[in-house]
Parts: structure tokens; sequence; C-alpha cells
């Protein structure tokens, strides 16, 4: 092999760029396979979790920016830091993230800057038809205040008791006898025993001849009588969904009552009305008090008419009242006179989703223009009395009405279980209460300017695949007090079974 | 032997980035995010400029 001058052939030195080649070649041919791989592990979650990024430098292919337009603007570098951020200047304001698979979580990591909006919460559209959203608490700088300095009671269960004076030593103590003073909540409804020494039973109960669509919950209140109330419902099949109806009362977190109505038969969108069907609550032998009495069901499902033999009667947060032309070929006999309600709360927000509903809502002395369809409008009280009750005139119904509140469609039925305590919105004043109990919130995290929290949100309730998921970001109150809101960085972290669990369970178990 | 190994190389690495390239352009219209949450497609495009104009020049000194 070796030449006659004693020196190797190329192919024989030592480092032979022959055997070099294809080792190199193969590196060279295997980067790319392992970084598709990679990717492609990464986007159909083989793990089980997906996370997406967006630092708004770009545009994203899974991230949009927050919109509509005029209420998030362009997104902004500041050029001594070289941050880039979007700018917030009314509220709601959405975001949309499409992910190539459905995921039973998603952890929301946001920073952002907020020098002055009191109460910034986000969440998720869980349905466009009607429209919902759930959202939950990323800063509310009235609790951020009274942590400060304030006495600080917990439960197990993560109730927290904040009091300015530490009369109580724990939650359970402070709701066997709450104090006369105000206490705001937060995420987190106060169940107080109420107790009203002037009422008793009458004859003759009362009927609501409105229709109303979906879940809806009211309180009643008896003593020495039964409790007796009829739902008349229809199922309008409009949804592929199955429309079970549960009724559920309680008394504060005890259950007393719980009836299943199956589904019509009709899981398909046919928009066949299914017969009239009466759900009869009945309950004697109960003590005095309050009754929650929580209707759980889809949108597909009317109460046509409620019957009661008790005379108080509220429906908490939220009502959706139809009678309105819009509906007239599913219920041609539907009355479509405008509904006047009794409600008492600080803050309502009303949206129509048909053109139908367009109108002129008079709330007391104001007036609310709905002019535009699938998008909220908010009524703020003026009035700083917690006990007002206002009247409500809906001159064409079809509209959604949110609050944190009680609505009564007479006034003589209406009464507050929830006497001296408020839902902390962005008017609430720290200086006019005396305790707050609310759950399901810790403090972001600043560091100089730039506050960080996290939250971790449910996919489960939200309707479609779920692939297409809108967020929200709302900051009630931003756009009328002129503050400013950044938002320079947020992070997804979507979570699912990992496919090899998944797999396990279909073919091994 | 560094001049030799380039000459080939850097053609052999040419042609395997045009073609993963592609594909990924082509995953990423079907599947938008999946490769581009991963590498930034303009840097993986200049990376494969880059490795055309040296091929060229290779291919030249080569001729």
């Amino acid at each position: 092999m070796q030449s006659r001058l004693g020196i190797l052939p190329y192919e024989m030195r030592p480092h032979n760029p022959v055997q070099v080649i294809p080792v190199a070649k193969a590196i060279i041919f295997l980067i790319p396979i392992a970084v598709f791989l990679w990717a492609f592990a990464r986007y159909f979650s083989l793990s089980g979790t997906l996370t997406v990024h967006y630092d708004f430098r770009g545009e994203s292919p899974m991230v949009s920016e927050f919109y509509p337009r005029g209420r998030a603007l362009d997104r902004e570098q500041n050029l001594r830091t070289a941050e880039v951020y979007q700018r917030i200047v009314g509220e709601p304001v959405y975001m949309d993230v499409d992910v190539p698979r459905s995921f039973d979580t998603v952890d929301v990591t946001m920073e952002y800057f907020n020098p002055d909006q009191s109460i910034l919460e986000f969440g998720l559209v869980t349905s466009r038809e009607p429209w919902a959203v759930a959202l939950q608490p990323l800063e509310n700088r009235v609790i951020d205040e009274a942590l400060l300095t304030w006495n600080r009671t917990e439960t197990n269960d993560g109730i927290v008791l904040l009091q300015r004076e530490p009369l109580y030593s724990s939650v359970e103590e402070f709701l066997a006898s709450p104090p006369e003073h105000h206490i705001a909540t937060y995420q987190y409804v106060l169940a107080i025993d109420y107790h009203d020494p002037a009422y008793s039973a009458e004859d003759g109960g009362i009927t609501i001849d409105r229709q109303l669509r979906g879940p809806h919950d009211f309180v009643t209140y008896i003593k020495d009588e039964t409790l007796h109330i009829e739902f008349d419902i229809v199922d309008m099949n409009r949804e592929f969904n199955v429309d079970d109806v549960r009724v559920a009362v309680y008394q504060g977190d005890t259950p007393v009552f719980d009836q299943l109505l199956p589904d019509d038969g009709i899981t398909e969108a046919t928009s066949v009305l299914s017969s009239r069907q009466t759900i009869i609550v009945d309950v004697p032998n109960l003590p005095e008090g309050a009754y929650r009495i929580d209707m759980t069901t889809t949108n597909d499902i009317v109460i046509e008419q409620i019957r009661s033999d008790q005379h108080k009667l509220v429906v908490v947060n939220h009502l959706y009242i139809m009678n309105n032309e819009e509906y007239r070929s599913v219920f041609p006999e539907t009355a479509t006179s405008p509904t006047a309600l009794q409600f008492s709360g600080r803050k309502l927000t009303l949206q129509t989703d048909h053109p139908n509903g367009l109108q002129t809502v008079v709330i007391g002395e104001a007036t609310v223009p709905i002019e535009t369809v699938h998008s909220p409008h908010v009524w703020l009280s003026e009035n700083t009395d917690w006990s007002v009750v206002e009247t409500i005139t809906l001159p064409v119904n079809d509209l959604i009405l949110d609050a944190k509140g009680f609505f009564a469609f007479a006034s003589d039925q209406f009464f507050d279980p929830n006497k001296n305590t408020e839902y902390i919105n962005e008017r609430t004043e720290i200086d006019e209460l005396g305790s707050i109990l609310y759950r399901n919130y810790t403090s972001p995290q600043t560091a100089r300017t730039i506050s960080t929290q996290s939250r971790t949100l449910t996919l489960d309730g939200v309707s479609g695949d779920r692939k297409h998921l809108t967020f929200v970001l709302s900051a009630p109150g931003l756009d009328r007090e002129r503050f400013l809101l950044a938002v320079r960085d947020i992070q997804f972290v979507f979570t699912r079974e990992p496919l090899v669990n998944r797999l396990r369970k279909r073919f091994f178990q | 032997m560094l001049r030799h190994l380039t000459s080939i190389l850097v053609p052999t690495a040419f042609r395997i980035f045009l073609v993963w390239y592609l594909i990924a352009l082509l995953l990423e219209l079907l599947f938008p995010g999946m490769v581009s949450a991963v590498i930034r497609l303009d840097f993986f495009l200049w990376t494969v400029i880059l490795l055309a104009v040296f091929s060229f020049f290779i291919h030249r000194t080569r001729a």
C-alpha cells in the first residue's frame, strides 16, 4: 500500500476525509429531521402540552393581537428600552389563539403595565350564540390594598376573609353572624342567612309570563310554608347538544332538592320545538330563610312560564329575556310587550344578538341605547346608596342582562338576600368597606413597573371544537377614566392528556 | 483537507436545507405555526441563500 516514497495514499491518511464526509453528511441530514420531529411532537402535543408565546414583536400564526381597533392600539416600541407592547384604551378586548388540537386547560401568563386601573380580568369566550364569557381575576387593587394592612384569615378551601378590624377569628364565625358594616365580595357568592322579620306567607302566588332562555338562578324566601315553584319549559333544539335540565334547591350551600329532566331525545339542530313540560319543585317543612334555585341547562331550553306559591322571587346575576319578534317563527304566541324589571346592582351589562333587539333601555332616570348587536352595553349606577332598587324598562326585550345583583319582575317580588354586601367593582372604595371575602385570587408580582400574573383557565365549558379560542381582557372603566394599560408579553401553556396515556386508555383499559 | 470537506459538504448542506425549507413552507401552510413556533423561517431562508452562494463559488473554483 505504501508508495515508493513512503507516503500513504490520500485515502489512507489519518483523519481520512472519506470517513469524515459520510458522518458530516449524516449530521447535516439529521439536524433538520430532528428539528422537524421536535416541531411535529410539539405541535401535535404528543407530551400533552403546547406552549404558545407572543411578545408582540411581529405577527404570530397562532396568536392575534388584541382587537378590536379603537379599543386596542397598534403595536408600539419603546425606543429606549426596545420593548414592544400593545396599548389598551377600551374594554373588553379580545385575542384569538388557534391551536391544532383541543385541550383541557390553559395556563396564561401575562406581563403588563398598569399604573391606574383597579380591576383587571382575563378569561375566555365560552359561547358565541348566545354570548357568554368566563373571566378570572388578574388584578384587584382593592384587595391588594387591603392585604397590606388588614387582618387576613383563610379557610381550608381557599376562602379568604380580610377585616379592617380583627373582629372574627375565622371565616366560619364571620359567616355565622356577619357584621352590620359593608362587606365586599370577589369571586365568591356570600350566602348570608337572610331573615326578614316583616315577612309572612300570603295566599295566592305569583306567575311570571316571560320567556327566559337558558340557565337561570333564582332566590325565593319562605316562612311557615311549602316551597313550591313550577317551571314550564320547552326545548328549541337549535344547537347540536343534549339539553338536560337540572333543577337544584340550596339553603346556603346545602342542597335540599335535586331533579333532572332528561333531553327530549333530539340532539340534532332540527329547530323542532319539543312539547311543553313542567318541572315541579315542591319541598315542604323547610325552615324560614332564603333558598336558591339553580336551573342548569343549555341555551336551547326556554322557560315559558314560572308559577310559585311564594311571593318573593328574584333572578340572580343573569337574565335572558326573549319575548321578541325574532322568535315569532318558533313561538307564534309570544307576547312582545315591554318588560319592567326591578334591579339592584351598581353595574349592568346589556346585549342583544339580533337586530330586532336594538332598542333604548330605560334604567331609572337614565337611558341606555342598544345600538349594535353582539356587543355589550354597560350601565353604571351613579348612586352611592347600595340599597337603591332601579326600575328597568325593556321596550322590545331580547336582551341578555348580566350583573352582580338581583332582578325581579315586580316590585313586591323583589328582595335583596345579599343586603349590605357588594361585589367588588371598579367603583368600590376601600374606605367604605369593613371586610372583604374572596377566593381564587392572588396578587400579581410587580417588578419595577411591570406586573406579571398567571391564571389557569379550564376549557371544558367552551363550546365548539376548542381549537379556535377567543380570550378576553376586561378592564372595567378603562375608557371612561382614560387610564393606560399596556401588554408586552403573553404565554399560553395548553394542557391535555399525553398521547401515550390516551392510547393506553383506549386500547388496554 | 478542510477545503476538500467544505467543497463536498456545503453543496450537500445546500441541497438538504433547500428541500427541508420547501417542506417547512408546505407544513407551515398546512399547519400554521407548526414550524415557525420552533425556528424562524426567515433565518432558515437566509441560511439556504448563504449556502447557495457558497456552493456557487465552490463550483466556480473547482471549474
